[in-house]
């Protein structure tokens, strides 16, 4: 055991750690864009109280350092509330409405890019709101969303790294593990480095391919 | 007994006056063309008649009931209109097949199968029955607006507003577009047609409403509201458009 390489010896655990950073990061797009979208049909309504309530949120959760987020949730809750919060539901929590936010902002952007002319022809059709919402108007924005929804996930997925700092085990705290174990300081984080590389540039090539796949259509 | 008119109609944009006192009414079967310079409020009026803007004062009468505010109300109103656009404003993810049936499908409540049959028929009339499953981007514009015409035939609203239907067209495209227009005219369908070609305008309207700085001029039958203008604004505006 002693004699075999690190990167092999620890293959196994990397491995864990990128499945276990890909699946947050994935959780938190996928639950912080639900959450996202609802707050971005609030931002475009009517109603000024509804609207001003996503605008604030929007604004606080990507006016604010991820990490300072999950240091407030981390330690906050246990003093307000006295709720013990494990690492996970932490990092979960916070990630999710942190991404949320951004998606809100991404959701109401590409509803604004479609062309009003596209509300107009719904409306004149006798469509209510909701079906030229949702008929004409989001089938399209979606298509716009797409590419910077995927920027948001490279993103998050390196901002996951933050997790790392109150002990959740993902792959940047896989590579603090492995340093300690092996004391190969420089080893350990150039395999963590490369790891987020390839998941990033691959998620990049896709955003570029969907991008162009939407000009052509 | 006029289906549609108003009552001194006002509107504002903010500060800007656009639309001052209106006053006019279509009769049924009639077709009715609104001239007018750039910003003289024609559009907006057109868009205050299917509710898309609000007016500030004056009423709307359709069928002699005024128009309510009230969202379903709108929603109602809206499909005694069909409307069509100087940019067409086709779905662009859709095929002109299903541009035209999605309004039947979803605001009718049409079945798929007589959807489909009735727009294969409302493509045939606009003359573009080999177009159904083409996508508007593979359509030139004067394609696209007679698709446009097709769809907001395939409600079939009580009047049909068309917002400066050929002003984005290609010259040699606008013939066709022109030409259906005139095919429903002859049906006697309600159309008010708000447009820059004052020959097309002789040749199908019976009357004319001059527009300018928001407010209506003159209005008159068409052959002699052209030929004897009574304002010198009116005059002004012909010269101008027949010299350029």
């Amino acid at each position: 055991m002693e004699s075999q390489p690190i990167i092999v010896q620890y293959a196994y655990f990397f491995l864990q750690a990128t499945a276990i950073t890909l699946g947050i990061s994935f959780l938190s797009l996928f639950v912080g864009s639900i959450i996202g979208f609802l707050f971005s049909l609030l931002r475009i309504s009517r109603s000024r109280v509804f609207s001003a309530l996503a605008f604030v949120y929007a604004e606080v959760f990507r006016g604010t350092p991820l990490l300072v987020q999950l240091f407030l949730v981390y330690f906050g809750l246990p003093i307000v509330f006295h709720l013990e919060v494990s690492a996970f539901t932490t990092v979960a929590v916070s990630m999710t409405l942190y991404t949320a936010g951004y998606m809100t902002e991404i959701f109401r952007a590409a509803i604004q890019a479609v062309d009003r002319g596209q509300w107009d022809a719904a409306y004149s059709i006798g469509m209510t709101y909701p079906q030229a919402l949702f008929k004409v108007v989001l089938p399209q924005a979606m298509r716009i969303a797409a590419p910077p929804t995927l920027g948001q996930f490279i993103s998050i997925l390196k901002d996951s790294s933050l997790a790392s700092i109150i002990g959740f085990m993902e792959l940047t705290k896989a590579g603090m593990a492995v340093r300690a174990a092996t004391s190969n300081t420089l080893l350990a984080f150039a395999i963590v480095t490369c790891l987020y590389f390839m998941i990033c540039y691959a998620l990049s090539i896709a955003s570029r391919r969907v991008e162009l796949q939407l000009k052509k259509a | 007994m006029p289906i549609l008119r108003t009552e001194h109609v006002n509107k504002y944009f903010d500060k800007l006056h656009v639309l001052k006192d209106v006053s006019f009414g279509v009769e049924r079967a009639e077709t009715l063309v609104i001239l007018g310079p750039s910003g003289s409020g024609k559009s907006t009026l057109l868009r205050c008649l299917n509710q898309l803007e609000r007016i500030d004062g004056g009423a709307i009468y359709f069928e002699e009931r005024p128009l309510s505010y009230e969202r379903r109300a709108v929603y109602r109103n809206r499909r005694n209109f069909g409307m069509i656009f100087q940019s067409f404003n086709l779905f662009p993810q859709k095929t002109a097949l299903e541009n035209i049936t999605l309004g039947p499908i979803t605001v009718a409540k049409v079945s798929k199968a007589e959807a489909e049959r009735e727009a294969l028929a409302l493509l045939e009339k606009v003359k573009l029955a080999d177009k159904a499953y083409a996508y508007p981007a593979k359509l030139s514009g004067g394609q696209q607006q007679r698709v446009a015409i097709a769809r907001a035939l395939a409600m079939r609203p009580k009047i049909l507003l068309f917002d400066e239907p050929t002003s984005a067209l290609d010259p040699e495209t606008i013939g066709d577009v022109l030409e259906v227009m005139r095919q429903l005219a002859t049906e006697k369908t309600t159309m008010i047609v708000v447009t820059h070609e004052l020959g097309f305008a002789r040749e199908i309207a019976e009357r004319i409403i001059f527009m300018d700085m928001g407010e209506i001029v003159e209005g008159g039958p068409s052959d002699e509201l052209l030929a004897r203008p009574k304002s010198a604004r009116l005059a002004a505006f012909l010269d101008a458009v027949v010299h350029k």
